[in-house]
Order: C-alpha cells, then sequence, then structure tokens
C-alpha cells in the first residue's frame, strides 16, 4: 500500500472505530500500519494446511 | 561488615529468622537507600514506606511470639506499577490511569510474597501500559541502568529489575508479554524468570496482551529466583488464564543432577546479534560443553506474529479509552494501540493459526533437546534516547529490536530463566536458557548451577553503586 492508501485506511479504520484521530494523528498511525502490514505478510505468505486451527484459547 | 543491600530474600530471611537483625531494621536500610538512590535510578515510583515499616514488624512480631514469620521472612521486593497493592492506585505506568480507584486487593503475586513473610517497599517504574523494551516513560521519566546511569535499564519492566541490580529489593516482580522480564534482567546484570505461560496466577496485574502476558519475578541469585517462584504458585480459581497443576516447588531440586541436552539456538537467533551477544551465548554453551545447535523454523515470523497480535489484543483492550482520552496517552504508545485495533480479524486469526504451527514445530524440536540457549537481547544496553544501534555496520532500531530473541519465544509460552553474564568493564548481557512448558525447575537448576561455576553471576549492589 502507498503512503496515500495507508492513510486513507487508517482514516476509515478510525472512523469504524470511533476514534477521533486528528491529521496528524492518522499520518502517525499510517506508519504504525506499514510497520504492522510488513510484519503481517512475513506469515501471511508462509502456507498453513488449511485445517490448521486459530490458537484462540491458548494453552503451552 | 554486612552491607544488607548486598543480601538477597534467602540471606535476608535467614538472618531475620536468627535474630541476627530484625525485618524492621532490613527494610529501614533499604528505604534509606531508595531515599539515596532513587534520584539517581529512577526505579521507584512511590515508595509505601510507613506501609513497609509496619508490615516488617509484623514480621518481627511473629518471630517474638514464636509463630513462623515464612520463608521469604524480612526479604523486600518492589512492584512493577501493574501490580493491584490494596489501597493503592494501579497506574500501569501511565498518566491516563493517574484518577483510577485504588486497588480493593493485593494482586495474587503479592499476596503470595507477603504470605511469605517479605516486605513490600513499593510500585516501580516501567513502559506505559508494558508497551516498550526501555523504560523511558514519557510521564515518570526514564529508569537508569545501575551498571552506568546514562543507559536504559531495559523494559518494560525495567524499574523492577534496576531496583534489584542496584539493592534497592532484594526482588522483585515484573511482567513479559514479549520479553519485558528478559530483556531488562539482561540489560541490568541480573536473573529474571519467565515461567511456562499459565502457570502463574496474573490476577490482579493490569494486563497488555491477554494470549502473552506473563509473571515473573527478578532476583541477584538463581537461589533467590526459585524461592521466589515457589512462593508465587499455587492455584487461583479466580483468575482465568490459569492453567491448574500442582505445585512443582524449584527450590528443593536446585541441585538435582541430570544431564539435560542442550543446544544453541541458530539461524534466527545468530543473525543479527553483537559479537558481545553471540559470545555470552558460546561462553555458556562451551562451560556445558554443548556442541549441538539446533533452529526453531520460522522463528522470524514467529516474531512478526508476535508482534501483530501483541498490538491488536492489546489495541482492542485499550479501545474504549482510546475514543475518549488517546491525549493522555504517551503518543509513541497511545497511536501503536490505535493501529493495532485498525488490523483486519483475517491478518489476526491467521497469526494465531501460524501460532499453533510454530508451537507444533517447536515441540518436535524439543524431541531432540531438553534445553536450548540463545541471547536474550542483541546488544547490551543502549544509552538513554538513543533510537538505533550499530550492529555489523548496519543501524538497528532499538525500540523495535531490543525483544528480537524473546519474542518468538513467548508466542507459544515457553518457560525461559535469564542468566547474567558480567564482563568487568563492560555492559552486561543476558543468555535465556529455554525449555519445553513446564520445565521451570529445571532451567532454574541448570542457571544455579552455571553461577556455581562462575559462568552466571550478578554484581553486588554495594560494588555498583556504594
Amino acid at each position: 500500500m502507498t503512503p496515500a492508501e495507508l492513510q486513507a485506511f487508517a482514516r476509515t479504520s478510525a472512523q469504524a472505530l470511533g476514534l477521533k484521530l486528528n491529521e496528524a494523528d492518522i499520518a502517525s498511525a499510517a506508519v504504525q500500519l506499514a510497520i504492522l502490514l510488513e510484519h503481517a505478510r512475513n506469515f501471511t505468505e508462509f502456507h498453513l494446511p488449511a485445517e490448521l486451527e486459530p490458537l484462540t484459547v491458548f494453552e503451552p | 561488615m554486612i552491607e544488607i543491600a548486598d543480601l538477597g530474600p534467602l540471606q535476608l530471611s535467614a538472618v531475620v529468622r536468627d535474630r541476627r537483625m530484625t525485618a524492621e531494621s532490613i527494610a529501614r536500610a533499604a528505604l534509606d537507600r531508595i531515599e539515596k538512590l532513587n534520584p539517581i535510578i529512577n526505579s521507584y515510583t512511590r515508595v509505601y514506606g510507613e506501609d513497609a515499616l509496619a508490615a516488617a514488624r509484623e514480621t518481627d512480631k511473629a518471630i517474638i511470639e514464636g509463630r513462623d514469620p515464612g520463608p521469604l521472612a524480612g526479604a523486600t521486593f518492589g512492584a512493577k506499577d501493574l501490580y493491584d497493592v490494596a489501597g493503592k492506585i494501579t497506574t500501569a505506568g501511565a498518566n491516563a490511569r493517574a484518577a483510577a480507584a485504588p486497588a480493593r486487593e493485593d494482586a495474587f503475586a503479592v499476596a503470595a510474597l507477603k504470605r511469605c513473610g517479605a516486605t513490600l517497599l513499593g510500585h516501580q517504574n516501567m513502559d506505559e501500559f508494558a508497551y516498550g523494551f526501555s523504560t523511558e516513560n514519557a510521564h515518570t521519566g526514564p529508569t537508569h541502568n545501575p551498571y552506568d546511569v546514562s543507559r536504559v535499564a531495559g523494559g518494560s519492566s525495567g524499574g523492577s529489575a534496576a531496583s534489584v541490580a542496584a539493592g534497592l529489593a532484594s526482588a522483585a516482580i515484573g511482567s513479559d508479554t514479549n520479553g519485558s522480564i528478559r530483556v531488562p534482567a539482561a540489560f541490568c546484570g541480573i536473573f529474571g524468570l519467565k515461567p511456562t505461560f499459565g502457570r502463574l496466577s496474573r490476577r490482579g496485574a493490569f494486563p497488555f496482551v491477554h494470549s502473552f502476558d506473563h509473571v515473573g519475578p527478578f532476583a541477584r541469585t538463581a537461589a533467590d529466583l526459585a524461592a521466589l517462584y515457589d512462593a508465587m504458585q499455587g492455584s487461583d480459581q479466580l483468575d482465568a488464564g490459569q492453567i491448574h497443576r500442582v505445585n512443582e516447588p524449584a527450590s528443593p531440586n536446585l541441585d538435582t543432577t541430570s544431564e539435560p541436552r542442550i543446544a544453541k539456538l541458530g539461524g534466527y537467533f545468530r543473525e543479527t546479534a553483537s559479537p558481545e551477544a553471540l559470545a555470552a551465548v558460546d561462553d555458556v554453551a562451551q562451560a556445558l560443553r554443548v556442541s549441538m545447535t539446533v533452529e526453531l523454523p520460522e522463528a522470524h515470523r514467529a516474531r512478526s506474529a508476535a508482534f501483530c497480535l501483541s498490538a491488536a489484543e492489546g489495541g482492542s483492550l485499550h479501545l474504549p479509552d482510546l475514543r475518549h482520552h488517546l491525549d493522555a496517552y504517551d503518543p509513541n504508545v497511545g497511536i501503536r494501540f490505535a493501529a493495532g485495533a485498525m488490523l483486519p480479524a483475517g491478518l489476526v486469526l491467521r497469526a494465531q493459526r501460524f501460532r499453533r504451527w510454530f508451537r507444533e514445530a517447536v515441540a518436535e524440536v524439543f524431541s531432540k533437546v531438553d534445553i536450548m540457549l540463545a541471547p536474550a537481547t542483541p546488544f547490551a544496553a543502549p544509552p538513554i534516547g538513543q533510537a538505533t544501534i550499530d550492529i555489523g555496520g548496519k543501524p538497528m532500531s532499538v525500540r523495535a529490536n531490543a525483544g528480537l530473541y524473546t519474542q518468538p519465544i513467548s508466542f507459544i509460552g515457553l518457560p525461559v530463566v535469564t542468566i547474567p553474564l558480567v564482563t568487568p568493564g563492560q555492559m552486561p548481557l543476558g543468555v535465556q536458557l529455554i525449555g519445553p512448558p513446564w520445565s521451570e525447575a529445571r532451567l532454574l537448576a541448570l542457571a544455579h548451577w552455571l553461577e556455581r561455576i562462575g559462568v552466571a553471576k550478578a554484581r553486588l549492589p554495594s560494588e555498583l553503586l556504594p
């Protein structure tokens, strides 16, 4: 996503979540989203078997 | 002459039980040292002097009356400022909670240590809402490293680790979500335990990431760490996160001789570490005559998934407050939580599915080894305020990478003991002893052995700060 797309995503998400962010906050949130999405790429690109369920109730 | 600040919980308990000192005199000495050094270290945010002295007098009274004062009688401890203490506000390091209602009762861990006769001295500094690795709190200021006060203590339990290293408490309790016990233990040159997820009750500890949060102790010796861990055990039906098992005391088995299969962690855990951090692991491996190296498959992805889940769970937890009080947060923290709340559910579930895969892949590695060795941090404590650190000619973000080697481990809830390695003239480093679930006693026994042979050692507080 481009910086402009990330800012648009942050703005829409903030609205949906009821967060009142000013333009500086939106810009900062977009930077943080870029970092998170870069990390997310690391595990979303990894093939997981379809039957593998989420570990929602965590037990070691 | 005995330096009270140098004594650990077990030594303090011994002198109090033998009536060579009173718990009150020990508490008073600790409070005096805090008064003298906290302006330099800034490890305490609030000190409860009168309460501490009153509690210590109760311990002395029990001894005079012939009652058992508990196994930690007279030991002093501090609690990270996310633990409830009856009658005090739990700030979690946040201005947003400065006017919160005082806690009605002690957190389970605080109550457990008090029951054992330990004296609570106060609440300790931390990163706001535990979201950080440096304890450079925008509201309460940075905690300074007792080894070099121009450097960070690590975080998020930095106040707790620095207090123990500086002899401002004989012990402390912190919390570890992504490395918040292991990183400050390493930076401050002391022992830290992050137990198996669900081992200890978290009731009364302000949450950060429900599915990663662990509570655990800090101490200057492995035996003290084991004693604290034993005191903190116990089933708590009121803690939804605890996995109920019988108590498995570590202290009686500290001298147990076994020959665990030990391996160094390779690949990801050696790729970006400083030469000093790698040398620390190699020193431990050499002392243990370890020749095997294993890898945790896809550890970099595990770290990324932990990073995203932390942001998403933390963001979800804080969303109601972010809607109304974003301006009360440290800007670096509030916006990160807000961005975490924005992560699409599909990514979060994907991270949880990967988490199951990774847990099973690591379980397979544990069929070949019992204990793994890895650096606790890629580098030693950097100067306060420094944003990047140079590793192998490449600049690396301090804030983002201090937990590089701790995050994949807490991601799947494995127990870890961090041991301190101290080289004269250098900042301390930590090595993680990582085991399969429920292997705390074995890890503590190995830490104790490494201490006995002189490989792991915390310096005496009176040497650091006379």
